[in-house]
């Protein structure tokens, strides 16, 4: 079996314990692609994990794509462990794509470096929390029996919550990210995360109703918040 | 007050937004001469998932108990259930209740700007529970605004009831005025004469605030900021002011729960009817039955 | 003095300052308030405010103390009768999802929750979470959640529109009908011409534009046809023994006769139905090229495959007595429609070569004799008068003139519809009131009109046409159609069957049950509620059929 230079192969036991926290990471520390490969869908030595691989890894191209990178550096692929040929196809396939794409935070990329890395961080630090990979988890629970109102969910429905939440976390984080920093006001924030200020006003109150923020001081008819260190 | 009709419609920004809604496809306009042929010729497949992918799939509560199992005291639960139970009681006291109307004019007044809100949401920012540490800030961009206009849209209405709206308001414009330093206020309102002479000499001690017998006729956003440009009718000429918050004053009304239960009991009652003296039980016609004066 | 119980409705300021009041006087007090929690400070409304004394704070601790104080929040009165001494009251408590009992008030549920909405304590300032409290202070937490997105709640039959039209999204197109199907037996037909209320209230409106909900309905429906699919047909296997008759058989009397099916009274359910064919104002109302009558055969037939006998061609009160229907079945359904033209109350209405608009495309759709020549004039503004002046023009009008006595904004009818129109090259005159047909050899050849103009606003915000003096003018047709309205013709039944009939013409009914004063019969759509939307009278079909049978099994 012969196949590009280009890769490094890192072994897991089963594609469903991708952490999308991980993958995040990656993209942090610079890699240009990262392809997971697992076994072909009905051959799970766990039943479902492929499954689950399959909805955390969409999850986290969304978060990624949100955050500025080019969602074609992620991929999930199928295979099964006697397909060797096919190993060296995906390999050598997404070797040449990710060729194509050129290195992180270049053309390929809607946000280039420094600041990908920087939105990257982000999106890393909200893949670690709970919301995101709760929510990615119950996603075949909602589709197949449902919530616990006992309400059925189509898988676009299930789909745009994620995107949803990605939207809040990816602003949220990046707020509380800025304000780690300094204090700051609405309107600095605003023009600093690109975020449009009204919007910017009802995270930094919720985040403040939420006991992660509060009002510094006021500066000339302009209120500053600040992080607030959170225990344990 | 963009956010005040959207209230409890939270959307997200997503990235598909906007995009195009889907138009149906129809026959062209001479295929249809003289004949029945159906118009609507019906959307492709292609087409129909793109627009059936455009839904929100809108929802509050997503019911992944994320909550439940964060919660150490093990207070939330998904089984609790709508209860209906059966009380008796010997006397009912009505009240007034906690809602108000808001009145646009002329339909275009101003009803999407962002920097125009209500005497309501003025309260909840004046509150020390509030959003805001009890300070006054423009939706737009957070900031405390400088010159702030407070504007009556409604109009015949009780004299009882459009004085406790105006109390509301002017309160709301002194407080304003004592807590941000060198604000300056315009109070447009076509019934302020009327109102002086009803609210007594308390109102000639107020400082700082301007209050001009006017009829509101509209609202515009102007500039960066999206400052409020306001224009009203006084002293027979039409006048324009900008400010950088304005304020719409909101018309008491009572509540669904309050006007049935009065309903239910045949109780003839109306908002004014709760402004007595205040703290003051009044009977009705039905008796055990009474009305808890507005404080 | 022995101790009462006192109710106080209303949460706020003075309720608080009452309830205390008489717990202190030895009084239980039930409190009751719609919203999740007893009210917060208020800034006085009394009086001028002086210092220190800008907020009236109710004592909530005090309240939270006393146990003599059952504070009953998310709480709706259903029922308070009787006399001082004695009053019946009947609450309803929407569920907080959250004991309160157990709740410390630690806030870590609001710091994971992933939904963000607008906090209405807070007047939609800021963000609260799908779990938080309401009201600062008051441990008031609620886990918010909505019966139905504000879609489904517009719509009067309550469609689940999220679920199907993501089912659309995911390529389940069978999952999809059966979605609509489980409350709608017409997906074809209401797909093609219902006004769509939901997509004016749709969320995504406020950002570009609504979902295109209703034709995706059609596309679904569409797919089955167009792919020679058999609709699935699924039927209880519990049924029970009543007979049904259904009177009329266009949207509400076959969406009841649908749904009693589903409730297991396949095969004793008939419906009867004057014309030669079904469907009723879908049939005769709305026009082919709006809705072709072989795709509305396609949903009637769903219906009729569900055990239902439908019986064409049958009058009621000719055919059939009511008296023999009575007899013969244990329940009635009166769905018969509003077929009967308003009158434009002008002089010489009864004139030959004078039309009522329904009649007109009753007679078209039946391939009955119609007026085809020359120039017409179709007065109305609503979506009837569009169908009547789109069909006069295809059938063999030469000019068509719609008049209308207010402008275009004001026009009730749909703007897509009247787009379509003017498209078509119908010929519309605004602000024009018909005043008197012009007969010449007892025939119409014109209608005298008067111009109007736009008068101050009334109490609903519409302004007023108002007559301008001495504009009077002629405009000349061959025949004139009027399209101002319909109402119920319900000399179906007879005086000492003992029917209150309402303003509208209309059966009155009890709007929750659409029971009528009759025991036994129900009424439901047009004929119930005066002349309205297909969907709504769909709706009103699918209710009536519940009602029916809670009144058959309780009869049991």
């Amino acid at each position: 079996m012969q196949y590009t230079t280009d890769i490094r192969v890192i072994r897991i036991m089963c594609t469903g314990r991708m952490d999308p926290a991980v993958m995040a990471d990656a993209f942090v520390h610079g890699l240009d692609g990262l392809l997971v490969l697992g076994c072909l869908f009905g051959e799970c030595h766990y039943v479902s994990g492929n499954f689950n691989a399959r909805h955390k890894i969409n999850m986290t191209k969304e978060m990624l794509a949100y955050a500025g990178m080019n969602p074609g550096r992620l991929s999930f692929r199928n295979l099964s462990s006697a397909e060797s040929e096919l190993f060296v196809k995906h390999v050598t396939d997404f070797s040449a794509e990710i060729r194509e794409l050129g290195p992180l935070g270049g053309e390929a990329d809607r946000v280039p470096l420094p600041k990908l890395r920087e939105k990257l961080e982000i999106a890393r630090t909200a893949l670690a929390g709970p919301k995101l990979r709760w929510v990615v988890g119950k996603k075949p629970v909602f589709i197949d029996t449902g919530n616990k109102y006992q309400e059925v969910f189509t898988e676009h429905e299930i789909n745009r919550t994620l995107g949803g939440i990605v939207v809040d976390e990816m602003a949220t984080h990046s707020i509380l990210a800025a304000l780690q920093n300094k204090p700051a006001s609405v309107k600095e924030l605003a023009k600093e995360l690109e975020i449009p200020a009204p919007e910017t006003l009802k995270y930094v109150l919720g985040l403040k109703r939420r006991g992660f923020l509060e009002m510094e001081s006021v500066k000339d008819h302009t209120p500053l918040y600040k992080y607030v260190e959170q225990e344990g | 007050m963009y956010i005040y009709e959207k209230k409890g419609r939270y959307i997200i920004d997503f990235t598909d937004i906007p995009a195009e809604r889907a138009e149906m496809p129809e026959i062209p306009v001479e295929e249809r001469e003289r004949n029945m042929k159906e118009v609507e010729t019906g959307f492709s497949e292609e087409v129909a998932v793109a627009e059936a992918k455009r839904c929100l799939a809108c929802r509050r509560c997503l019911g992944c108990a994320l909550c439940w199992a964060e919660c150490k005291p093990e207070a939330i639960n998904f089984e609790m259930q709508d209860e209906d139970f059966d009380l008796e009681v010997d006397e009912v006291i009505l009240t007034s209740g906690m809602q108000r109307k808001i009145v646009h004019i002329r339909g275009n007044y101003g009803n999407k700007h962002m920097n125009v809100v209500t005497d309501l949401q003025v309260e909840r920012m004046l509150a020390d529970t509030g959003p805001s540490n009890g300070l006054i800030f423009r939706p737009q961009d957070g900031e405390i605004p400088k010159k702030i206009g407070f504007a009556q849209t409604f109009g015949g209405v009780d004299d009882k009831v459009r004085d406790a709206a105006l109390f509301y308001a002017v309160n709301e414009a002194i407080m304003a005025q004592k807590k941000i330093d060198g604000v300056e206020i315009s109070f447009v309102s076509p019934d302020i004469d009327a109102f002086k002479a009803d609210a007594g000499s308390d109102l000639d001690k107020v400082s700082g605030v301007s209050f001009i017998n006017g009829i509101v006729a509209e609202a515009a956003e102007v500039g960066e900021n999206k400052d409020i440009e306001l224009k009203y009718e006084a002293d027979g000429s039409e006048k324009t002011e900008t400010f950088d918050l304005l304020v719409l004053l909101t018309q008491p009304q009572l509540p669904p729960i309050i006007e049935g239960s009065a309903k239910k009991l045949g109780v003839e009652v109306n908002y004014a009817s709760f402004l007595g003296t205040p703290g003051e039980m009044v009977e009705t016609d039905k008796s055990g039955v009474v009305l808890a004066q507005n404080l | 003095m022995a101790e009462k119980n006192v109710l106080i409705v209303g949460g706020g300021v003075a309720g608080v300052k009452a309830a205390l009041a008489q717990a202190d006087a030895g009084n239980k007090v039930f409190m009751v308030e719609d919203l999740p929690s007893i009210g917060g400070e208020r800034i006085p409304q009394d009086r001028i405010i002086s210092d220190g004394d800008f907020f009236t704070a109710p004592d909530l601790a005090a309240v939270k103390e006393n146990n003599a104080i059952q504070v009953i929040d998310s709480a709706e009165v259903r029922s308070l009768v009787g006399e001082n001494g004695n009053f019946k009251v009947k609450i309803h408590r929407r569920t907080p999802r959250v004991d309160r009992e157990k709740c410390d008030d630690c806030g870590e549920c609001i710091k994971v929750c992933p939904i963000h909405m607008y906090d209405d304590y807070n007047e939609s300032l800021e963000w609260r979470t799908a779990v938080d409290y309401f009201n600062f202070g008051s441990g008031s937490y609620n886990v918010f959640k909505e019966d139905m997105p504000v879609c489904q709640r517009t719509c009067p039959i309550n469609l689940d529109i999220r679920t199907y039209v993501g089912y659309i999204a995911d390529g389940k197109y069978a999952e999809s009908l059966a979605t609509i199907r489980k409350k709608l037996p017409f997906p074809l037909s209401i797909g093609r011409v219902c006004p769509h209320p939901c997509e004016f209230e749709c969320n995504r409106g406020y950002k570009d534009e609504p979902i295109s909900i209703c034709f995706l309905k059609r596309y679904v429906a569409d797919h089955e046809v167009y792919n020679d699919v058999e609709p699935p047909i699924t039927l209880p296997e519990e049924t029970y023994p009543e007979k049904i008759a259904i009177i009329g058989g266009g949207p509400s009397g076959l969406t009841c006769a649908y749904h009693l099916a589903l409730l297991g009274y396949q095969n004793n359910i008939t419906v009867f139905e004057a014309l030669p064919a079904c469907g009723g104002m879908f049939l005769v109302g709305i026009p082919e090229y709006r809705l072709p009558k072989a795709i509305l055969a396609k949903d009637v037939e769903f219906v009729e495959k569900h055990g239902v006998e439908i019986k064409c061609g049958v009058r009621i009160g000719k055919d059939i007595s009511f008296d023999d229907i009575r007899k013969d079945y244990d329940a009635v359904l009166l769905a018969i429609g509003a077929h009967l033209g308003m009158s434009m109350r002008v002089k010489n209405e009864d004139a030959e070569g004078v039309f009522e608009g329904v009649k007109f495309l009753r007679d078209a759709a039946l391939g009955n004799e119609i007026p085809n020549k020359g120039t017409c004039i179709v007065v109305g503004g609503g979506n009837v008068a569009m169908d009547v002046a789109r069909t006069s023009l295809r059938v063999g009008f030469d000019e068509v003139n719609l008049l209308y006595r207010r402008t275009r904004k004001e026009m009730p009818a749909s703007p897509w519809e009247v787009d379509a129109a003017e498209h078509e090259g119908i010929k519309f005159h605004f602000l024009v009131a018909p005043q008197e047909v012009v007969v010449k050899g007892g025939k119409a050849v014109g209608m005298q009109c008067l111009k109007m103009e736009l008068g101050e606003p009334d109490a609903s915000g519409r302004r007023r046409p108002v007559p301008i003096e001495g504009s009077e003018f002629v405009m000349d047709a061959d025949t004139l159609f009027a399209a101002i309205g319909q109402v119920t013709d319900t000399s179906v039944v007879e005086e000492k069957h003992g029917f209150n009939i309402g303003r509208k013409f209309n059966f009155e009914v009890n709007p929750k049950t659409f029971e009528t004063n009759v025991p036994g019969v129900f009424s439901s759509g047009d004929s119930a509620t005066g002349a309205g939307i297909a969907i709504a009278a769909c709706a009103g079909g699918k209710t009536a059929a519940e009602s029916i049978h809670k009144y058959l099994r309780g009869k049991k």
